[in-house]
């Protein structure tokens, strides 16, 4: 089941390209200067030792992202939350499954795209079987004749496609609405809209409610599969801001490596050597 | 290769595959040694799940005496606070390693509900350095996707240690280590203890 993937090698070349991006610090300088107004900008501590956890945690903008953070969640308690609870309640799972089906193959011509733009022939190949299968045999998406095939889904989208050009994630960023981010995989987002055909129909069509219903029913979608374990990750954390971007930061590299970290290893984004750290805790 | 997007299995805990193979080379941790530990550790593990979920406190204490056994609880503690540890008084020591101990034993006892007969196997040892093994399980699900659950086993003096899991290539220290470095920059070791203690005061209520 374990495929070897064939960009096993360009994990660690991604690495090395991260090193001729140009320093974001300074953009994430003007973002925060233009944030001023809104008080979002966080000092940087003097001390050394608090000064490299600040730097490494690369949140510049961190007193701005949890406000917004706030905001979501008090959007999410009101409005999302309720609606998605709602829509498990009156729904059946076979049904709900199939809506997800239908929205994830809708979505393949975007993760088409950036496989291509990655220079994934494996995962091209894959999401464009997907594709044509599910849509034929799947009836327009309704069932995931491509899975049971072996054709297993793959998640790609142009944050991650930035990544593997070496982009860093410049720094974490939350989106109102949309939650944990960063300023690539926002930019991400941005560029997305334009490989989903859905942008171009909703467009086109002079029916009004489409191009809102289409996003309401995605975000019931994917608020609805994701109930427990928000609430779980909320009940089980002390700072729940840093635990979802801590979360979000080891999801996102999991992805962008498509499960292959470099090595083979997935504790590599443990930043500290154990050992190292172990040996000088006991000297002291 | 098989991706994944689902919060669901981060929540749950379960790492990511890893490639296949490890990097060669003399270790005094022996791969063989390691899985071995991870399999009796897996089997100790169902039988707690296996007991009921009403029976909390039975629950809780089997998986604390797994937790102790298992788990290089002392050195998780000391690297998750990381160079804060060597500033704290024994006092902030002492309370932090009580309060963290039942925060692990609370969330993990929380978590895993109910053993639904799912089968976890081994998929994979890689040697990481001389005396740490990676072992790579999976876990299979009759609902979903199986779930990949890394652990990090340290060896020393003959004996066996987790000290770290990833699910699907989240990982547990580094998630915690983060979430506690910010309250610890924000409200000192002192109230980071307090909010722990609170949280499991809290959990202990809506169970």
């Amino acid at each position: 089941m374990v495929a070897r993937d064939s960009h096993v090698s360009d994990a660690t070349a991604v690495k090395a390209r991260e090193k001729a991006w140009p320093n974001l610090r300074p953009l994430a300088l003007a973002a925060a200067l233009l944030g001023a107004t809104l008080c979002g900008c966080a000092t940087p501590p003097e001390d050394p030792g608090a000064r490299a956890d600040y730097e490494a945690l690369n949140d510049p903008l961190e007193p701005f992202n949890r406000g917004v953070f706030s905001f979501n969640q008090g959007l999410d308690g009101a409005v999302l939350k309720p609606a998605a609870q709602a829509y498990v309640w009156a729904f059946p799972v076979e049904f709900r499954e199939v809506v997800h089906r239908v929205l994830s193959n809708a979505h393949e011509p975007v993760v088409f795209a950036n496989s291509l733009l990655q220079g994934n022939f494996d995962h091209m190949g894959t999401t464009l079987l997907r594709l044509l299968l599910n849509t034929t045999f799947g009836v327009g998406g309704m069932f995931d004749v491509a899975s049971e095939l072996g054709l297993e889904p793959v998640d790609e989208d142009f944050g991650q496609t930035l990544a593997v050009w070496g982009m860093g994630e410049g720094f974490y960023l939350v989106l109102p609405v949309f939650g944990p981010s960063s300023l690539r995989d926002g930019i991400g987002r941005g560029v997305d809209i334009f490989f989903d055909p859905m942008t171009y129909v909703t467009i086109n069509s002079d029916k009004d409610f489409l191009g809102p219903s289409f996003m309401a029913t995605t975000a019931l979608d994917l608020r609805s599969r994701h109930l427990e374990a928000l609430d779980e990750i909320e009940r089980s954390s002390v700072d729940f801001y840093a635990a979802m971007r801590s979360l979000y930061r080891q999801h996102r590299t999991n992805l962008i490596f498509n499960g292959e970290t470099p090595e083979g290893d997935p504790f590599i984004d443990d930043p500290f050597d154990y050992d190292d750290v172990f040996s000088r805790l006991e000297a002291e | 290769m098989i991706s994944r997007r689902s919060l669901t299995r981060i929540a749950t805990l379960v790492p990511f595959a890893i490639a296949l193979g490890g990097r060669p080379g003399p270790s005094s941790a022996s791969p063989d040694g390691a899985a071995h530990f991870i399999e009796g550790l897996i089997d100790e593990a169902i039988a707690v799940l296996r007991i009921p979920v009403e029976e909390r406190v039975s629950r809780e204490s089997q998986f604390r005496t797994l937790l102790r056994d298992k788990f290089d609880v002392p050195l998780i503690t000391r690297l998750v606070v990381g160079r804060h540890w060597r500033r704290a008084t024994d006092a902030q020591k002492q309370a932090f390693m009580l309060v963290f101990e039942e925060h692990i034993v609370k969330i993990y006892t929380s978590q895993l509900g109910v053993y639904n007969e799912e089968i976890v196997a081994i998929r994979n040892v890689a040697s990481r350095t001389e005396r740490d093994t990676i072992v790579g399980t999976e876990v299979m699900r009759s609902s979903d996707a199986p779930l990949q659950l890394d652990w990090l086993v340290r060896e020393e003096a003959g004996a066996y240690r987790v000290i770290d899991i990833a699910a699907e290539g989240v990982s547990l220290m580094t998630t915690k280590r983060s979430e506690f470095s910010s309250v610890i920059q924000r409200d000192g070791l002192d109230g980071l203890i307090e909010k722990l203690r609170v949280l499991n005061a809290d959990q202990l209520e809506n169970s």
